[in-house]
């Protein structure tokens, strides 16, 4: 295989990696293509984010064709720099170079991220069987996260199945198919969306691919990536302290029973790392744990 | 009370329920359902709505619990850790074969 060739960022050769990343972060977020505080949030709370149509249909359509014609093929762990994968010209590499989709990446998971893999997901017509409950890969405790990005390149109504998720889920340790004792999880979702649909998810999110009713084919493309920055601070955050914030990261899942307040902990604590506050609460869940008093009367 | 040794040409069918907290009586949060007494399951992946509120309405609808999961207390420096859901109630109940 070829070494791919880099995609034209139009950016002046620069040596220096922190420097072109930190430039490409700034051209996002100078226009405007970082993710607010609340999204992010949301992403927090409960594990992904949608973004609807985000890709127009040229290029879902070229997607389409490549799929057909055999240059859009799955599998490959890479271990490489995203920008350099595909080459220039390439539908994905189109679809990927996006600044909106750069500044979802850029936001989650910082600037010029590591590709570390992909695969497309193909459900044949009629194929009616469903994949059972999953986390990708294995169990993961680190507080920093990958992303998965789940392109749907035509509509994908219920019929069709899509991906069911489970939204709240993505900071549970579990080792993948361990979760394929449960059939069915109140509030599982699924990914019924229009064509050029991208969902966002954290890479422990639970996950399972349903059957296909139609007599269409069903076609994913989806795309592992890793950080290569600390998750600090990468998305807009104004805002990050608010009301409207905290509300998020304290709403519960209807799945979640007793577990919820520590679902909530877990958040509050991710998202300290991802704001850089090491302060910051909502409704004393984290302060009163922290609260041992060393002074004596 | 009919039991599979007194009674061998009986299938089983098993529910399991997860509920919301350890009280029988509170809502199902997930569920699975395996059924011995059809040659193949039948396909219910429509199906997105609990067979019961809990599991105390499944036991006055005949089923039978045969396992509860235990408490767990918490690990020592892993108190807010969350993995599998914690409140697991097996039931069954046993049916003539059918060959459908």
């Amino acid at each position: 295989m070829s070494k791919p060739l880099p995609l034209s960022l139009a950016h002046p050769a620069v040596d220096n990696e922190h420097d072109l990343a930190k430039r490409e972060w700034q051209e996002l977020r100078d226009a405007g293509h970082l993710l607010d505080a609340e999204t992010m949030a949301t992403f927090v709370a409960r594990g992904f984010l949608s973004f609807p149509a985000i890709i127009p249909d040229e290029l879902n359509q070229a997607a389409l064709a490549a799929i057909d014609s055999g240059a859009v093929t799955g599998g490959g762990y890479r271990g490489e720099p995203l920008m350099d994968f595909w080459a220039t010209g390439h539908p994905l590499a189109a679809v990927f170079s996006l600044p909106q989709v750069r500044g979802i990446i850029a936001s989650l998971v910082g600037p010029r991220p590591r590709h570390d893999h992909h695969a497309l997901h193909v459900v044949h017509p009629q194929q009616r069987h469903a994949q059972v409950w999953h986390a990708d890969a294995t169990i993961d405790p680190r507080s920093a996260f990958d992303i998965q990005l789940m392109y749907f390149p035509h509509d994908t109504p219920l019929e069709m199945g899509g991906t069911m998720i489970l939204p709240g889920s993505h900071l549970r340790q579990v080792h993948e198919f361990e979760i394929a004792r449960y059939q069915h999880i109140v509030g599982e979702l699924p990914t019924v969306c229009p064509a050029g649909t991208i969902h966002v998810l954290h890479q422990g999110i639970w996950h399972r691919g349903r059957g296909n009713a139609t007599d269409r084919q069903r076609s994913m493309f989806k795309l592992r990536l890793n950080p290569m920055w600390k998750q600090e601070r990468l998305f807009d955050t104004t805002g990050y302290d608010s009301q409207k914030v905290g509300a998020t990261l304290v709403t519960s899942e209807p799945w979640f029973g007793t577990d919820h307040r520590l679902e909530f902990i877990n958040r509050l604590t991710l998202w300290r790392r991802l704001t850089g506050d090491p302060a910051y609460d909502h409704s004393m869940w984290l302060g009163r744990l922290e609260s041992s008093p060393e002074r004596t009367l | 009370m009919t039991t599979a040794a007194a009674a061998p040409h009986l299938r089983q069918q098993v529910l399991q329920l997860w509920l919301h907290g350890p009280d029988l009586g509170s809502s199902v949060v997930a569920w699975s359902f395996y059924d011995g007494s059809v040659p193949r399951p039948a396909d219910d992946d429509q199906q997105l709505k609990p067979p019961y509120p809990s599991a105390l309405h499944a036991m006055r609808d005949g089923w039978r619990v045969v396992g509860i999961a235990p408490a767990r207390p918490s690990v020592p420096g892993h108190e807010y850790r969350t993995s599998f859901l914690p409140h697991e109630i097996v039931l069954e109940r046993l049916l003539e074969p059918t060959h459908v």
